[in-house]
């Protein structure tokens, strides 16, 4: 693996899903030979989960210039119904969860088609919960958990992996207190890495590069 | 498989290769080879792979607008190098793998250095890296090179034609040397690779036609910027007439060859996708610039100043009764001056025979334009031009009229549950302080400076609210790029984000109708 980060390519990819076709970006490095290869997971579309994300733009390209091959991709939909963004106003939780739950299985379904090698699954917010959707699909090596939302979406299935995890929270987060955050990570099985960014609140703004840092150093040690 | 070994598909189009994309042409070449639907490959100076696609988007946002899109699409991207390098600084892998994928290379990259330098240039950054680029694209196995070069290689001269200048008797200075000699190495090395060599030769490039915005303020900007500060200088010295009895050292009727740096870019890709052109020698000039006695009077006109007298024929010992204005205003022109004294005509017929459209005209207005921006900007180039500014009377419209009638139709009006109170702070905007709520999805009050606390307060610049309700920003970009900031409930605030985006999506606030550059 290259210490240094190495130039890359994007190219927009279109994936098949039951609810319309996903938007992708697959990135890789201009040269070398990838070994590995990531799938970048995105918070709920209904809180800035797009491609543009920055969490999701930075950690799928900076672990690209890791020289790894990495996929991230948007949700279905033209856009909420009245009565969609009606519940997720209320309860946080929008009706047609399940149908993004299935957007990610196409996804992971895609990307283990058409890409070879040990494949890390990360999981920013939302997308952390829905991970073990994804595992056996892309028959994933590692997790990588950003701000994981345990405080708001059911994380038994991912805890209940015995694959490596790198948790990475905020002390500062206001979608789940940190403790909550160590007490889930505490109780993982197998090796769960918890590293805590100091003031990153939930979005990580101009903590990007850190953020890329510590992933692959976890990655790569 | 698609990316196994990241092997791009063998049906993806060839990159053309520009260096110099984030310079003042470099930008809107690109602009118009994305435009074209070319996929262009720049070379970037940069330490990283992220501080290099970060240059190149500040450096061409003005010409290109965002362009992370053509990132994503694969149209566009970036390889860290640098000129001055072996091999362009580029790895051994890199080379390789982009052996056989670059169809042509733009070599937009140059040193506008007018008097030789201790650190080498113009040469170093002309001749060396000139060199160094074109020996990389024969590496490649890449036979279509293209080079940008300048009008002036003829040197001092009355006419020039569309041809490769034999040396010419007299340069006007170092900058000149290093662009004939480019010119003409590189014929020679193209000839030994089997390649064709393709010469644009743009005359003095200043800002857009249309908003005459300009990425850098160097060449004949030395002159407005001489005037700018003589304007001042009168200003202070209580001279409310402004006369300034200034000697110009050039001839009223010679024609500096200002081109619009939009003009010279579409012509540029014009003759680049012009087959017919290839190998050719094509001026990119003006047919018909302005007099120095027009570029005068718009001077004179923006400034209020007048007193100036053209004084072609002055010899240097005059220099010795040079007044204050005098000798400021020749410091700061420096070696532009030469440009104002002689003026060639450079033919165009090879150029005229490619291009789809001629260069816009010059005019007053149009000189006048190119000053209103650099005096609007303060003379330091923006990297990002704010499309819309902000006025009281337009967020008055905006909250008072355009988002109660508007969300009275909207799906926001659908969202029952939806008891909130909302506070806009829109810092650098007078009155932009606003207070929103909202019960039941319904917009209830909308208040002014609001005296009562709200749930949740939106702080952002005028610039950005004006973006994120004309829907060229999402909310997402804004609030996690930190173009906002959130007070209150964070998670109800994020979620009303979300609802706003969908409103703003539905109905934008059209600011075009009211900011003249926008759009």
């Amino acid at each position: 693996m290259p210490v240094d980060p190495v130039d890359i390519l994007e190219e927009s990819v279109a994936i098949d899903a039951a609810h319309g076709e996903l938007a992708g970006v697959l990135a890789y490095p201009l040269a070398g030979v990838p070994t590995r290869a990531a799938l970048v997971v995105g918070p709920h579309p209904l809180m800035g989960g797009r491609l543009e994300n920055n969490v999701v733009r930075s950690v799928a390209r900076g672990l690209a210039e890791y020289g790894l091959t990495t996929l991230r991709f948007a949700f279905a939909g033209d856009g909420p119904t009245s009565e969609v963004m009606d519940e997720f106003w209320r309860t946080g939780h929008a009706p047609d969860d399940p149908a993004r739950v299935d957007d990610a299985r196409s996804a992971a379904i895609w990307f283990a088609h058409n890409v070879i090698g040990p494949t890390v699954l990360v999981g920013y917010s939302f997308g952390a919960s829905i991970l073990a959707e994804m595992i056996d699909l892309v028959g994933a090596t590692q997790l990588v958990l950003i701000c994981p939302t345990i405080a708001h979406h059911d994380f038994t299935e991912v805890a209940r992996s015995s694959l490596p995890k790198l948790v990475i929270a905020s002390n500062n987060d206001f979608a789940t207190p940190l403790d909550a955050v160590e007490t889930w990570a505490a109780r993982c099985a197998g090796d769960a890495t918890l590293i805590v960014l100091e003031s990153a609140e939930h979005f990580f703004r101009r903590q990007e590069d850190r953020l890329v840092g510590e992933i692959t150093t976890w990655l790569h040690p | 498989m698609i990316s196994a070994n990241a092997t791009p598909s063998p049906t993806r189009r060839p990159w053309v290769m520009l260096t110099g994309a984030t310079g003042v042409l470099g930008s809107q070449v690109l602009h118009e080879l994305l435009a074209r639907n070319h996929r262009v490959l720049c070379l970037v100076r940069a330490d990283t792979p992220g501080e290099a696609r970060r240059r190149l988007a500040d450096c061409t946002v003005h010409a290109c607008g965002d362009v992370e899109r053509y990132f994503e699409t694969g149209q566009l991207a970036v390889v860290r190098g640098d000129l001055h390098l072996p091999m362009l600084g580029l790895s051994r892998a890199v080379g390789e793998r982009l052996r056989g994928t670059i169809r042509s290379v733009i070599h937009s990259a140059g040193s506008v250095v007018f008097t030789a330098r201790r650190d080498g240039e113009p040469s170093r950054t002309n001749i060396e890296g000139t060199r160094a680029v074109f020996a990389f694209a024969s590496s490649c196995g890449c036979r279509d090179w293209h080079l940008v070069s300048t009008a002036y290689v003829c040197g001092r001269c009355a006419d020039a034609d569309e041809v490769m200048h034999d040396e010419p008797t007299a340069y006007r200075n170092d900058y000149e040397y290093s662009k004939w000699t480019a010119e003409h190495e590189t014929r020679r090395a193209a000839q030994s690779a089997g390649a064709t060599l393709t010469v644009y030769r743009p005359g003095v490039i200043v800002g857009h036609s249309r908003t005459g915005a300009a990425s850098r303020f160097t060449g004949i900007y030395y002159l407005f910027r001489a005037v700018s500060l003589l304007a001042k200088a009168a200003d202070q010295h209580g001279d409310d007439r402004r006369h300034i009895p200034l000697r110009i050292r050039a001839a009223g009727d010679a024609r500096p060859n200002l081109s619009f740096v939009d003009d010279v870019a579409r012509e540029l890709v014009d003759i680049f996708d012009s087959p017919a052109a290839t190998g050719g020698v094509f001026h990119l000039t003006h047919p018909k610039p302005p007099s120095n006695a027009v570029i005068k009077r718009a001077l004179e006109t923006f400034y209020n100043i007048g007193g100036g007298t053209f004084t072609e024929n002055a010899r240097c010992d005059d220099a010795l009764d040079d007044s204050t204005y005098d000798q400021l205003f020749t410091g700061a022109l420096g070696a532009m001056s030469d440009y104002l004294l002689n003026a060639p005509r450079f033919d165009r017929n090879h150029t005229d025979r490619c291009v789809r459209q001629h260069p816009t005209p010059w005019s007053l207005s149009r000189l006048v334009k190119l000053l209103e921006f650099a005096e609007g900007c303060d003379w330091r180039p923006p990297t990002q031009m704010d499309p819309a500014r902000s006025d009281s009377a337009h967020l008055s419209d905006y909250f008072e009229h355009f988002m109660p009638r508007t969300i009275a139709q909207s799906k926001l009006s659908q969202l029952r549950n939806l008891d909130l109170s909302v506070r806009y702070v829109i810092d650098g905007a007078q009155d932009g302080d606003w207070l929103c709520q909202f019960c039941r999805g319904h917009l209830q009050t909308v208040q002014r400076a609001p005296t009562t606390p709200a749930d949740i307060t939106y702080r952002l610049d005028a610039s950005v609210f004006w973006r994120l309700v004309a829907g060229r920003s999402t909310t997402s970009e804004i609030f996690l790029s930190g173009g906002a900031r959130i007070e209150g409930d964070v998670e109800r605030a994020l979620k009303f984000a979300g609802i706003i985006q969908d409103f703003v999506s539905e109905f934008p606030y059209d600011v075009a109708q009211w900011t003249p550059d926008a759009g």
